[in-house]
């Protein structure tokens, strides 16, 4: 049986307050800005709001174009993580991301790295918007 | 100093000039907090909008700020929630002073440091729900907006500015910014905020929100459930909770009128959550309505004695797209639905309102409406945390050494 975690997101419950981001932002770089931030909050409607983050797809669009291998997954916890060393800013990735979750900003490539296991969106959203929930998949 | 950036944006609105002041750190060390800064900087007929120490940063619930107008126009408790203030200290800026009278209506911009004066032309006679969405529309990402309503164009005497659509200003805020021919303000900031022991800050600020999110009085004010609100409500008898469980108590059990929580709604950095949306099912008041403050949701009810749910958020709804405030408004309906002996009426209730959008005269309810500190526990805390840019909704589920420990961590220690 194969056991890993995911980031499930219910737009329905988000109460749109950005603490997502800025636990993200705060957690990551000591700094609140949101764009430093790999968790953006989109408003869908007048009445719904909608964060978003990497989400660590099974085959990832930007570890194929990295041309410098930045980008790996981290089989430990599953995420698509960044290498900063070897990352040398050339926004492949940005275009190659479908979903729009990886952006440049103060001179750094910003994406979700699932806190090293432990997200801290999902820890402190105050409305359940964001989980952090065990998936198992029986092997063929 | 930490916290804050030193800088004022001074608008002079009949020159369309827009310029930047410096603030000595020993300024803002002796001026700390929302009330002091905003009424050192406030002249004549002057708007000051103030951003407090801690707003921006991870709260909890750090989004306040002050709307203070010359002439006596003051917010009673100081400061107005959402996402105008944090943007506006994101823009590099901790408050604005605005000036002169603009020959036309326009509104500002303020994007990080560039500031821009628009006509308002179109958003004449708008909601205050399609103005928002009208100047949010600048810019692609979120931002603050700050925006009076018709009544203020209509010459509404208690009009108030409204922050992000849901966040009443002070009574009077409205009519002063349209007095100046000031439309609203939108900000949006990409700036970095950092706090002064940042390893400290966030394990307090963490235990902060964790607290704060799992008090009985952050229960009653936010569940999704208002069942479960009513049975923690039980237990509480501040002031502020006091009218929201009157509205939850009448959505939980109005058989004839359905009424469900459709959505919560939070304010930047919010741990909480007080807001939310109703949905009235059927009958003549059907549709989706946003709640009130919560220290402000039995105002209708006690000036008006309308018991009708679906007419009360109705009348809340009218005072919000509007631009009023609804304590001084629900005042002046439940004046003249007196007069004419139609107390309880809920049409007649209605009908005060939208008559209140073009001739509304200052009206003082008949209670204070409002945070009463005095009602909940540490009372010095609470206020002194909401001078600092914290929801006192938030600051109330912690004691005063919690406080001063998580300003210490952020600010600094002087």
């Amino acid at each position: 049986m194969k056991v890993y975690r995911k980031i499930v997101i219910r737009p329905e419950s988000c109460i749109g307050c950005r603490s997502c981001a800025l636990v993200c932002s705060f957690g990551h770089f000591k700094a609140i800005s949101p764009k430093l931030a790999s968790v953006k909050v989109y408003a869908m409607d007048g009445f719904t709001e909608m964060p978003l983050m990497c989400m660590h797809c099974d085959d990832p669009e930007c570890v194929k174009v990295c041309p410098t291998g930045a980008l790996a997954r981290n089989e430990k916890t599953g995420a698509v993580e960044i290498d900063h060393a070897k990352c040398v800013h050339c926004g492949k990735c940005v275009a190659a991301c479908k979903l729009g979750n990886i952006h440049k900003a103060f001179g750094l490539t910003i994406k979700c790295d699932l806190c090293g296991g432990f997200p801290k969106c999902a820890a402190v959203c105050p409305a359940g918007a964001i989980d952090f929930i065990e998936i198992k998949e029986e092997e063929e | 100093m930490y916290g804050m950036n030193g800088k004022l944006l001074v608008v002079d609105l009949a020159r369309k000039k827009a310029e930047t002041k410096a603030v000595r750190e020993a300024t803002l060390k002796k001026y700390r907090g929302i009330d002091a800064l905003a009424k050192k900087y406030l002249k004549n007929d002057d708007i000051v909008i103030m951003t407090g120490p801690m707003t921006g940063l991870l709260g909890p619930c750090a989004n306040r700020y002050g709307v203070y107008c010359g002439r006596g126009v003051k917010a009673p408790n100081g400061t107005l929630a959402g996402f105008f203030g944090p943007e506006l200290k994101l823009c590099g800026f901790d408050g604005i002073v605005i000036s002169g009278k603009a020959e036309k209506p326009l509104y500002i911009t303020v994007q990080d440091g560039a500031v821009k004066f628009r006509s308002a032309a179109a958003l004449a006679g708008k909601s205050v729900d399609a103005r928002t969405a009208a100047l949010a529309g600048q810019f692609p990402v979120k931002c603050g907006v700050l925006t009076i309503g018709k009544a203020a164009e209509e010459g509404c005497k208690f009009a108030a500015v409204i922050g992000d659509r849901l966040y009443s200003g002070p009574a009077g805020s409205g009519a002063a910014f349209a007095a100046k021919n000031l439309a609203g303000i939108v900000a949006n900031g990409s700036g970095k905020l950092e706090a002064a022991d940042p390893d400290k800050y966030w394990d307090l600020a963490m235990a902060a929100r964790k607290k704060a999110a799992q008090s009985k009085f952050a229960i009653a004010l936010g569940s999704a459930d208002a069942r479960v609100s009513l049975a923690a409500a039980g237990e509480l008898q501040a002031r502020p909770l006091a009218g929201y469980r009157n509205l939850e108590r009448r959505v939980d059990r109005d058989a004839a009128l359905p009424v469900s929580v459709e959505r919560r709604r939070g304010c930047y950095s919010c741990a909480i959550g007080c807001r939310k949306l109703y949905r009235v099912e059927r009958g003549a008041y059907k549709g989706l309505y946003e709640s009130p403050a919560p220290e402000l949701a039995d105002v209708f009810e006690d000036e008006c004695l309308v018991k009708n749910t679906g007419a009360l958020l109705k009348a809340y709804e009218l005072c919000r797209n509007n631009g009023m405030d609804p304590a001084e408004c629900a005042a002046y309906a439940g004046k003249i639905i007196r007069k004419a002996r139609k107390a309880g009426d809920a049409k007649a209730m209605l009908e005060a309102v939208r008559k209140a959008v073009s001739e509304g005269k200052r009206t003082k309810p008949a209670a204070a409406y409002g945070y009463d500190f005095a009602a909940v526990r540490n009372k010095e805390s609470n206020a002194f945390a909401a001078d600092l840019g914290m929801c006192p909704f938030a600051a109330v589920s912690l004691s005063a050494s919690e406080i001063k420990a998580l300003a210490a961590a952020a600010l600094g220690k002087e």
